[in-house]
């Protein structure tokens, strides 16, 4: 057996076996005992097991870079989920079950941030994102989006705390969404919870449907909503809806599912989304004030149990995405690409997978490149030998790229060039 | 050769495969691109291609595990140059069409190198050349064996195939294993060579049994469209006499075209053929009157024919003034699947979209599949197809792909070697989002209605373009690779007990 811990050429891989000699030399069908795999019956977990990540490095082949070096900076965070880089070179990581770590140097500290709030860890809800206030220099906070619990049964929540370079003090809720839900099981999922900055000083936060799709398009509420809110969670008064009739004032856009990825074009300051549709519809955006992105009125997936969301995948007044997944990938993290390690990938946007075509094992991370309207080229498939869950990818202030895969051994990944 | 494996994903690591996707051979000069000849691309309709050539194909059995079926084996039979369609001969025998225009036989596993006697003259160039083949549904009474081709014109000569060996012309000196460009559709086998673009590939008949072909000559195409021009696809049928074609003869014409070309026995006898269409460059000034879309047009049409070839008097547009009688179903791009649902009893087409947009269509007599005016897809240079993904008037697919897988062969399972398989349909697919060494084949499951439920990618470690996909008559499943270097590909259940069920896991 010739094994070795590395990738060496990325995609190829590695579970077969050379059964002596040519195929000319087996002839027939297989040898009794086949019998024991044909039969396995249905309903039965579907994928193909997945092996714990290596220790890495793995070099990978890709189509444009062309070599990569995947480094595992940190193993044994779990489902890390959010991802936050420190002016001081450190990093901070949230974990779903409610903590929040940091990497210094290059290595994980074992001991948890203090100072969280209360957090309903429970399903797919938990701590989600972090980022830090565009003046952290000055001001030193560092916002969270969480799952809050309450009387009411959970929210999305989001906090903020001052930073004093070991734990967080002066935590306190910036915004409870009004997405209050008592149940359980599919209502601890579909969160969103990303929060960007923009350009214009502002906090966006993501709050997903929580599987109750009729709340995209109820202006009443925060269900499947991007917020926009200024820095201590207040109204800014140039919001869409505000002193609307019926609309929540802190609504931005209507009609998404679960928001997972969000960023700011660095060219053109443009907000960014990406969203999971159900079995197929997973969707990027473009988001502009006011407008309704559709969901569960329009999509191009299939509800898990087969039938089509929507027969016409289209409606007056309703945006369209200007990226979209059939089948699903189960979009998270995106980042878009604008440092000098990749020249090659320069203005790329890379989006997390959870799972592709609903088969467990799935995960990756997808490159996307554009021409120069910002139409679609092309999309490669990446990261598919480490077979993880990626919840998030970020780019460093170094150039390089950062990744977390979800995992009950979740990992803090480094994409560096092969030079 | 200097090949390291991996661990990292594997549950099962039984040893070691020399695949050596390693290697990243210099290309070919052609662009890549998916569904059109190079000579009808250039630089107007897409962007330069990825050049990442596919590594060379597997030598040797290996075992991969899938999703719901766990082990299975992989067993190559190398040889062949751009294979292209499969067809099961009772006494055991895989017949397989190769696209510069030859037609093979492999018994025991073992590819003849012999090619079967009696082909027509074939113009390969692009995507074109020698296409699909089928066994008429009553083959054993009449050995007769149903294929498609392109057809040169009455003027253009045609390049010599050997009458053994690689399925390339000798002259042209690329032989079978030449680079291939990253191209989704077109390879180097069949195109232009190097340093002379206008080069038509093609074949003159050889005459009847082997050993007796014609010297011929190369000719030169005169740029697209012009001189030597595309070949017509066209229905032939001839007689399987146990080692070769008899008695060939052409028994539908259809158009010129660089595209390709399904063909599937109905259940009701019927011969359903597809005609594939070209892209016009972007963008469409009036898309519904596109080819597609033009009901006395046989362009991006799915067509239904008798055995014979004549229109049989059932057809949906029989007698209707400005039609076709020969079209079964309109509004079709580049049809590379064609399958019969033996459930249903319904016949299922795949084509291609550009870039994005592939589809799964259940095809129902007369309607309208809606390309180029409605289409999920963009143009390879990145402008949408159409604003519009729905009309009124135009059938939905059942499936779809955003990205694109490019896909190809299309075959439902009902064989019991795989239980877990049972009325899944495989789709090939020969490159994603536009990105070359990403050709694999999809398994697509359903619910009692035939709403799908999940898709699995299988063969991706490969990294190997997948044009056609079949259920042999041994309940196994044949994969052919859409390369120069192609490959036979048996997958048969491994005989080793399954893999632990994986730990649930989250969800989304």
């Amino acid at each position: 057996m010739n094994k070795r811990p590395a990738v060496s050429f990325g995609v190829v891989i590695a579970l077969a076996m050379v059964v002596g000699g040519s195929a000319q030399q087996r002839q027939g069908g297989p040898p009794a005992g086949a019998q024991g795999a044909a039969g396995r019956g249905r309903g039965q977990p579907i994928g193909v097991p997945v092996a714990p990540l290596g220790d890495g490095p793995f070099v990978i082949a890709t189509a444009e870079q062309p070599k990569i070096r995947v480094v595992v900076v940190a193993k044994g965070l779990s489902h890390p989920w959010g991802l936050a880089f420190l002016p001081d070179g450190s990093m901070l990581v949230t974990e779903r079950e409610g903590r929040l770590r940091i990497v210094r140097n290059g290595v994980l500290d074992p001991q948890p941030i203090a100072g969280l709030p209360q957090i309903h860890a429970r399903g797919l809800a938990g701590l989600m994102d972090i980022a830090l206030h565009p003046k952290f220099a000055d001001n030193k906070w560092i916002y969270l989006a969480y799952s809050k619990p309450g009387e009411k049964g959970a929210t999305l929540a989001v906090a903020r705390g001052k930073w004093d370079g070991k734990a967080l003090t002066d935590v306190k809720d910036v915004l409870v969404a009004e997405a209050w839900h008592t149940g359980t099981g599919a209502a601890d999922g579909s969160f969103g919870s990303r929060i960007v900055f923009g350009r214009d000083g502002m906090l966006y936060v993501t709050s997903g449907d929580r599987n109750l799709p009729e709340g995209g398009q109820n202006p009443a509420n925060h269900f499947g909503k991007i917020l926009r809110l200024r820095d201590d969670g207040t109204v800014p008064p140039d919001n869409p809806f505000v002193g609307k009739a019926g609309y929540k004032p802190e609504i931005y856009t209507l009609g998404h599912r679960n928001q997972q990825g969000l960023f700011v074009h660095p060219d053109t300051g443009a907000l960014w989304e990406n969203e999971q549709g159900p079995n197929g519809g997973d969707e990027i955006n473009i988001i502009l004030p006011g407008r309704n992105y559709g969901w569960p009125l329009v999509s191009f997936g299939r509800q898990y149990a087969g039938p089509r969301q929507a027969e016409i995948p289209y409606r007056e007044g309703m945006e369209q995405p200007i990226v979209f997944w059939v089948p699903s990938i189960a979009v998270s993290g995106m980042a878009l690409y604008t440092g000098d390690r990749f020249p090659r990938w320069k203005g790329n946007v890379f989006v997390g997978g959870l799972r592709t075509g609903e088969i467990p094992g799935t995960g990756h991370m997808e490159r996307i490149v554009f021409n120069q309207q910002g139409e679609e080229l092309r999309r490669e498939s990446m990261l598919t030998e480490l077979r993880q869950r990626i919840r998030d990818v970020r780019q460093g202030p170094d150039g390089l790229l950062y990744v977390l895969t979800e995992e009950d051994q979740g990992a803090l990944l480094r994409i560096e060039p092969v030079e | 050769m200097n090949i390291r494996f991996t661990a990292v994903g594997c549950a099962l690591v039984i040893g070691a495969v020399a695949i050596g996707a390693a290697q990243q051979t210099p290309p070919a000069a052609a662009p890549g691109g998916r569904g059109q000849a190079p000579a009808a691309r250039g630089g107007a309709t897409a962007p330069p291609a990825v050049q990442w050539s596919t590594p060379p194909a597997p030598s040797a059995t290996m075992a991969l595990d899938t999703g719901v079926q766990h082990m299975v084996w992989v067993v190559p039979t190398r040889g062949f140059t751009q294979p292209w369609a499969m067809a099961f001969l009772p006494d055991g025998g895989i017949l397989v069409s190769e696209r510069p225009g030859c037609l093979r036989i492999v018994r025991g596993g073992s590819l003849d190198p012999r090619h079967v006697a009696g082909l027509p003259a074939i113009q390969a160039a692009g995507l074109a050349g020698m296409m699909d083949i089928a066994l008429h549904p009553r083959f054993a009474e009449n050995q007769l064996v149903y294929f498609t081709y392109h057809k040169p014109a009455a003027t253009t000569t045609v390049a010599a195939l050997p009458p053994t060996g690689p399925c390339a012309p000798a002259q042209d000196g690329r032989g079978g294993n030449a680079a291939a460009p990253g191209g989704r559709g077109a390879n180097a086998a069949g195109t232009p060579a190097a340093g002379n673009p206008g080069a038509v590939t093609a074949v003159v008949p050889a005459g009847g049994r082997a050993g007796n072909a014609p010297a011929t000559t190369v000719a030169p195409a005169g740029g697209r469209g012009g001189g030597g021009g595309q070949g017509t696809i066209t229905l032939a049928h001839g007689r399987w006499d146990g080692t070769a074609l008899v008695e060939v003869k052409d028994i539908f014409s259809a158009i010129p075209s660089g595209n390709a070309s399904r063909i599937v026995f109905g259940k009701d006898g019927m011969l359903y053929m597809t005609v594939g269409f070209g892209d016009i460059p972007p963008p469409y000034v009036n898309a519904a009157a596109a080819p597609p879309q033009d009901p006395n047009s046989l362009a991006g049409k799915v067509l239904r024919l008798k055995d014979d070839g004549t229109v049989p008097p059932d057809n949906p547009f029989v007698g209707r003034a400005g039609y076709r009688p020969e079209i079964f179903t309109m509004g079709h791009r580049n049809s590379l699947g064609l399958a019969l649902n033996p459930i249903t009893g319904e016949i299922w087409e795949s084509e291609n979209g550009a870039n994005g947009g592939d589809e799964v269509s259940v095809l129902q007599a007369g309607k309208n599949y809606g390309w180029p005016v409605v289409s999920f897809g963009r143009f390879y240079l990145g402008p949408k197809v159409s604003d519009k993904t729905w009309q009124e008037g135009m059938e939905q697919p059942t499936i779809f792909w955003v990205p694109a897988i490019a896909t190809s062969g299309l075959a439902f399972y009902t064989g019991d070697k795989f239980p877990n398989w049972k009325n899944n349909l495989f789709a090939g697919g020969m490159r994603q989002g536009e990105v070359p060494r990403s050709g694999h084949l999809e398994r697509i499951d359903f619910n009692d209605k035939w709403e799908e439920l999940h898709r699995e990618s299988m063969l991706r470690e490969l990294q190997q373009r997948i044009r056609d996909v079949r259920q042999g008559p041994d309940g196994l499943l044949y994969v052919l690779t859409a390369e120069n270097d192609g490959v036979l590909m048996r997958l048969e259940p491994a005989p080793m007990p399954p893999p632990p069920a994986p730990a649930a896991r989250g969800g989304r």
